[in-house]
């Protein structure tokens, strides 16, 4: 579980958090969502411990985000946009997030078990043996959550993982993530695409300059007001047998 | 595949058996003794004890560990930069050292003093760059741009140093700036030598599932527990120490530092736990295999003695780009 108060941090001038407040429970995925320059991924670093807060607090499984030092591996894994490892085995890189979680030097048994648990729950075992080099964008995106998996982290921060994805690797993509939400684990994760976090999300936090402005499931969240507000969008939000799908007709002109 | 101790164990023996084999053949071949000559001598038979076990025996240990030196600073550059074109010489520290060496020179200073300036150079460049990197909060792209920029400006300095160098110091330093391993250097230096490249080579064992993260991204790093911005701030220090002991005794020898990390990447994997031995051996047997090369021709050729900075980079770049080739057909 992640719950941040009150948190304000900036790069530089001014801030970019102004008081940002979120909960992502266990069990559940929460979407981060919110137009470009809000202050998604700027929260994600803070919450994987890149950055710290200039004001505020960050908890993670009942624990100050600031006193976890070398114990952060324990409790978040972190998927935030990678660069790819050079002449590394798809099972080697999965290792490497089992040797972060375990914290010894060289794999054992353990490590090895653990990597492949992981690659199976995300459907990439026979990728084992394969090049990072040479997989697509889609087995590359699963590749990185079996690796963020194997850690043993119960927290997983995902920074756009379904970016570049086709509708087809999406989705799948999208699937696994809520199958690991069924099983316990509070899975964190920015999205762009509104329809998908509808879908495949518990809870939807939206940002908004710096702040979370809505917070909830997402058939009490989304309306048209916040569309508009916040994404400068005309749209109209179709309910239909409990869930919820955004259409969006045009971009308010005062966006432009 | 894993990496498990044994498995690790079992390629540093490999490694450790190869860089034996190489110093082997090193002390064999020179000018002025056979091979057989050269063999007895090792066992203390004949006349050519005290120049192979003498001379030739100190320019064959300093060959391989300067090497391994600037092997192991350049794979702590590249990782923790996250840039395949860093190393030592890329981010000023080698103009740092070629700048004490001319002014030494320029201040009428005795030759011995040469390492002495040119590892206080080296330092200099280096916390001048430690401190500017910190600055820029160590972010790898802007590291490197502030280490190309201070590159520029020492070697400019040089230059005009070396314009200004009176005609005794002339050829001693131009010798230094194209890399030299002809000057045995004192004892201690060797001992500096060693433990500078011993300490990065540790360094990068036992902080290697560390350096491995730091290479997928600081978050990834950071959400393992792991301080992105210490972790690169102690592997550019330590890389740098170990690359300017090496710059200090050997001159600028330029190549090894970016050439042999690749070698051992694209033959071994790109994980830092096994290349960190990898490259501080293939770095050592590298420099002491272009040295020989070098003492060989001179040997058949005595009017043709090719400076062993110049043969590095000979050997190292179409041995890099052919190894390249092979690897992007297997990827595609």
């Amino acid at each position: 579980m992640i719950r941040c108060e009150n948190l304000f941090f900036g790069y530089g001038q001014g801030d970019v958090l102004k008081g940002a407040q979120l909960e992502a429970p266990d069990a559940a995925v929460t979407a981060l969502l919110g137009p470009n320059a809000s202050g998604k991924t700027t929260l994600l670093r803070l919450v994987v411990g890149l950055h710290r807060p200039h004001k505020g607090r960050i908890w993670v499984d009942g624990n100050l985000s600031s006193e976890l030092g070398k114990r952060r591996a324990e409790h978040v894994a972190a998927v935030m946009g990678e660069e790819r490892p050079e002449g590394i085995e798809v099972m080697q890189y999965v290792i490497w997030g089992a040797l972060a979680g375990s914290g010894v030097l060289f794999e054992g048994e353990s490590e090895i078990e653990a990597a492949e648990k992981a690659l199976e729950m995300v459907g990439v075992s026979h990728l084992a043996r394969r090049m990072i080099g040479a997989l697509s964008g889609g087995e590359w995106q699963r590749v990185q959550i079996a690796r963020a998996l194997a850690q043993g982290a119960n927290n997983i921060v995902l920074d756009e993982p379904t970016a570049h994805l086709d509708i087809a690797h999406k989705l799948k993509l999208l699937e696994t993530l809520k199958a690991l939400a069924q099983n316990g684990r509070c899975v964190l994760l920015v999205l762009h695409d509104i329809n998908s976090a509808c879908r495949f999300s518990d809870r939807i936090a939206v940002m908004h300059k710096g702040r979370i402005v809505a917070e909830g499931p997402p058939a009490d969240v989304i309306t048209q007001d916040l569309l508009k507000t916040v994404w400068r969008v005309d749209a109209e939000v179709i309910r239909q047998n409990g869930s919820i799908r955004v259409q969006v007709r045009s971009a308010l002109e005062d966006l432009l | 595949m894993a990496l498990t101790l044994r498995r690790w164990l079992a390629w540093v023996m490999l490694f450790v058996a190869l860089s034996a084999v190489g110093l082997l053949l090193s002390l064999l071949i020179g000018t002025g003794f056979s091979v057989s000559e050269s063999w007895k001598a090792i066992w203390g038979v004949g006349e050519a004890v005290d120049v192979v076990m003498g001379v030739r025996l100190e320019r064959v240990v300093l060959g391989f560990l300067a090497g391994g030196a600037l092997s192991i600073a350049g794979l702590l550059l590249q990782t923790s930069l996250r840039n395949p074109l860093a190393e030592p010489y890329l981010l000023g520290l080698s103009s740092g050292a070629a700048v004490g060496v001319t002014v030494a020179a320029l201040l009428d200073a005795a030759l011995l003093a040469r390492s002495s300036a040119a590892f206080c150079g080296a330092l200099l460049s280096v916390a001048a760059l430690l401190a500017i990197a910190k600055r820029l909060s160590f972010f790898p792209p802007a590291v490197i741009l502030a280490g190309v920029a201070l590159n520029a400006a020492l070697s400019a300095a040089v230059l005009l140093t070396v314009a200004l160098l009176k005609t005794p110091y002339l050829r001693e330093t131009v010798y230094f700036l194209m890399g030299t391993l002809r000057r045995p250097p004192e004892p201690h230096w060797l001992v500096l030598l060693s433990s500078g490249g011993a300490a990065a080579v540790v360094f990068s064992v036992l902080r290697g599932p560390a350096l491995n993260l730091l290479l997928l991204g600081d978050a990834t790093a950071a959400s393992s527990g792991v301080n992105p911005h210490h972790l690169r701030a102690t592997a550019i220090a330590l890389a740098s120490l170990a690359a300017a002991f090496s710059v200090s005794l050997c001159g600028l020898i330029g190549f090894v530092g970016l050439v042999v990390p690749h070698i051992m990447r694209l033959l071994l994997g790109g994980d830092v736990r096994l290349l960190a031995v990898a490259s501080f051996a293939g770095g050592g047997l590298f420099l002491c295999g272009c040295d020989t090369a070098s003492r060989a021709l001179e040997s058949a050729i005595p009017q043709l003695a090719i400076p062993v900075g110049v043969l590095t980079a000979v050997v190292g770049a179409p041995t890099l780009i052919v190894l390249l080739l092979r690897s992007w057909r297997r990827m595609r």
